[in-house]
C-alpha cells in the first residue's frame, strides 16, 4: 500500500495538469492582487488631498486591512470572484481525470495486477486528494502573500464584527490575523481536495475526462441552486451557508461555526470514496 | 504454478463472453490461444489474470480461489489488448514506476531487460512518442521484467518485423525454460506453433484443445 501510495502520489506531483491548474489560480489571484492596489493608490490619493487640507487623518485607522479584503475573506475582485466561480474546476482538472484516463488505457491492469483494485483505488484516492487541495490552496496562499505586498496588515478591531462570533475560529481571527489566515488556507486545500475526490463518483461511466472534470462543479453548482431554491422558499435557515460552494471562503456575515465545516468536508470524502469503492468492488468494469 | 478454470462463463450486459470454460494449466508450458476477433480470448486472459471475475464457475491459481482467497495471482505479468503506459514517462520510467510497486527487481535488472525485448533504457523519447513496434516491445519488457510465475500476452508480435518477432520469440521460450506459464493469445498462426506447447481454439465464447504442435 505504502508503495502504491507513494508511486500515485509522484504521478500526481509530476502532472503537467496540477502546475496548469496552479497557473491558472495564480494568474486569477494575479487579478486580484493588481486590483487591490489600484484601490489602494486611489485610497492614498484621497489621503494626500486630505493631508493637503491639513486633515490629521494618517493617525485614523485606513478602514483597509489585508486581513478582510484578502479574497479568503471575501472575493470582492473580479480575478477572486472568477477564483471562487470555478475552483472546483480547478481542483479537479489538476488530477482527478487520471482514474478513468487509466482504467480506460490499461494502465490500471499493469498496477492493480502488481497490487490489488482496491490498494490502487485508495492509493489514487489520496492522490487525487493532495493534488486538489495543492490546486486550491496554493493560488490562496500565493494570494494572501501578494496581497500583503499592497494592502496594510492594519489589525481589525473586535467591534467591526468581520466574523460572528459563531463562525469558524471567530476567536482567533481576532486574536491572531495572520494564524487565521494561513488555518484558513489549509481550509481551502481541504476543499479542493474534497471536490477533486467528488470525480470518483462517476467511476469509469463517463466517456471523456473533461465530462469527469466538470463532475464537481456540476454536482456543487446544481447543490447550490437547490439550496437557494430552498431557502427563498423558507425551507432551511439563513444562518449557516449550505453550499459547499461558498463555505470556501471564511463567508463574513454568516456563522459556519468549526463543526458544521468539518461535517461537511467528512461527508464529502465519505461520499465519493465510498460511492468511488464500491463501484471498484462491485463493478470490475466501471 | 497450476491454473484451474472450472466452468468458467462470463457474461457481460446480457452477451455471453465465455461459456462453460474447463482449462488445466501448469507451469513450464506455452499454452497459445487462437480464433476469430471477439471470440473470447483476452476475456479469458483477463479471467486467468484476476482482472475480471467469473459469472459463473471458478478459477483456481495453486488451489486459491480467485476472487474469494485472492484478488490476483500473485506473481503475474501481462500485455492485454494494447501496451498501456504513462505517455509523460520515457519507457524506463514507466518500468520504475511499476517495479516500485512491489520492489522485487532492482534498476539493473529492469534496464536489462529493456535491452532484452531490444530497446535502449537511455532512450530519452517519452512513450507517446514511441513507435507502435515499440510500444509493444516495452509492454512486453514489462509483463516479463520481474520475472512472474504466469505471464499473459495478447497478440505480442503485432507490429513487430521479423527480426523483431523472432526476439520475442526466444524471450518467450526463455521464460517458458525458466519455469513460468505463459499464455499467448496470436493471429500468426506459424508463429503460434512455433512458440507453443499446446493450442487452445477459442471461439464464441467455447475453449476447445486443438493440437499439441
Amino acid at each position: 500500500m505504502k508503495n502504491t501510495i507513494r508511486s500515485e502520489l509522484r504521478k500526481a506531483l509530476t502532472n503537467k495538469m496540477l502546475y496548469l491548474s496552479i497557473g491558472i489560480g495564480l494568474v486569477f489571484f494575479g487579478m486580484d492582487v493588481m486590483e487591490n492596489r489600484a484601490t489602494m493608490r486611489e485610497f492614498d490619493e484621497i489621503i494626500e488631498s486630505l493631508m493637503d487640507l491639513d486633515f490629521r487623518v494618517r493617525t485614523a485607522h485606513t478602514g483597509y486591512s489585508l486581513f478582510y479584503l484578502w479574497s479568503g475573506m471575501l472575493p470582492a475582485t473580479r480575478g477572486a470572484v472568477l477564483f471562487y466561480t470555478v475552483w472546483p474546476v480547478l481542483a479537479a482538472m489538476a488530477y482527478g481525470w487520471s482514474y478513468i484516463a487509466e482504467r480506460r488505457s490499461g494502465v490500471y491492469d499493469q498496477i492493480a495486477s502488481r497490487t490489488s483494485g482496491r490498494t490502487y483505488y485508495v492509493a489514487k484516492y489520496v492522490a487525487v486528494f493532495v493534488s486538489g487541495a495543492l490546486a486550491v490552496a496554493v493560488p490562496v496562499l500565493v494570494g494572501l502573500l501578494a496581497n500583503a505586498l499592497v494592502v496594510p496588515y492594519d489589525p481589525i478591531p473586535s467591534g467591526w464584527n468581520i466574523l460572528g462570533n459563531k463562525n469558524f475560529m471567530a476567536s482567533l481571527f481576532y486574536e491572531s490575523h495572520w494564524t487565521f489566515a494561513l488555518v484558513w488556507v489549509g481550509m481551502c486545500g481541504l476543499f479542493g481536495g474534497a471536490a477533486a475526490c467528488l470525480c470518483f463518483i462517476v467511476g469509469t461511466r463517463l466517456r471523456y475526462g473533461v465530462m469527469v472534470i466538470l463532475t464537481p462543479y456540476a454536482l456543487y453548482v446544481g447543490l447550490d441552486a437547490l439550496i437557494n431554491s430552498l431557502r427563498t422558499a423558507g425551507l432551511v435557515g439563513t444562518d449557516l451557508v449550505l453550499s459547499p460552494m461558498q463555505m470556501v471562503y471564511a463567508t463574513p456575515g454568516w456563522a459556519n461555526p468549526e463543526w458544521f465545516l468539518f461535517l461537511v468536508l467528512a461527508g464529502l470524502t465519505a461520499l465519493s470514496f465510498g460511492l468511488g469503492y464500491w463501484q471498484v468492488v462491485k463493478h470490475e468494469l466501471a | 504454478m497450476k491454473i484451474q478454470v472450472k466452468n468458467g462463463t462470463k457474461v457481460i450486459k446480457g452477451v455471453m463472453i465465455l461459456e462453460n470454460v474447463e482449462l488445466e494449466l501448469e507451469s513450464g508450458k506455452v499454452y497459445g490461444l487462437r480464433g476469430p476477433n471477439g471470440g473470447g480470448k483476452t476475456m479469458l486472459m483477463r479471467l486467468i489474470s484476476g482482472l475480471i471475475r467469473a459469472t459463473e464457475g471458478e478459477v483456481y491459481i495453486d488451489g486459491n480461489k480467485l476472487g474469494k482467497d485472492i484478488d490476483f495471482p500473485d506473481s503475474v505479468g501481462l500485455m492485454l489488448e494494447n501496451p498501456a503506459f504513462l505517455p509523460g514517462y520515457t519507457g524506463l520510467q514507466n518500468l520504475r514506476m511499476l517495479a516500485r510497486l512491489r520492489e522485487r527487481i532492482d534498476e539493473a535488472q529492469i534496464r536489462q531487460t529493456i535491452t532484452d525485448v531490444g530497446l535502449d533504457p537511455d532512450d530519452k523519447r517519452k512513450y507517446r512518442k514511441y513507435s507502435l513496434g515499440m510500444k509493444q516491445r516495452l509492454g512486453i519488457a514489462s509483463a516479463i521484467m520481474e520475472k512472474p510465475e504466469l505471464i499473459l500476452l495478447d497478440e505480442p508480435t503485432n507490429a513487430l518485423d521479423e527480426k523483431g518477432v523472432e526476439q520475442i520469440c526466444k524471450l518467450i521460450a526463455r521464460e517458458r525454460d525458466r519455469g513460468a506459464l505463459v499464455i499467448v493469445a496470436c493471429h500468426d498462426a506459424a508463429v503460434l506453433e512455433a512458440l507453443s506447447d499446446e493450442i487452445f481454439t477459442v471461439a464464441e465464447g467455447k475453449v476447445e484443445r486443438k493440437a499439441v504442435p
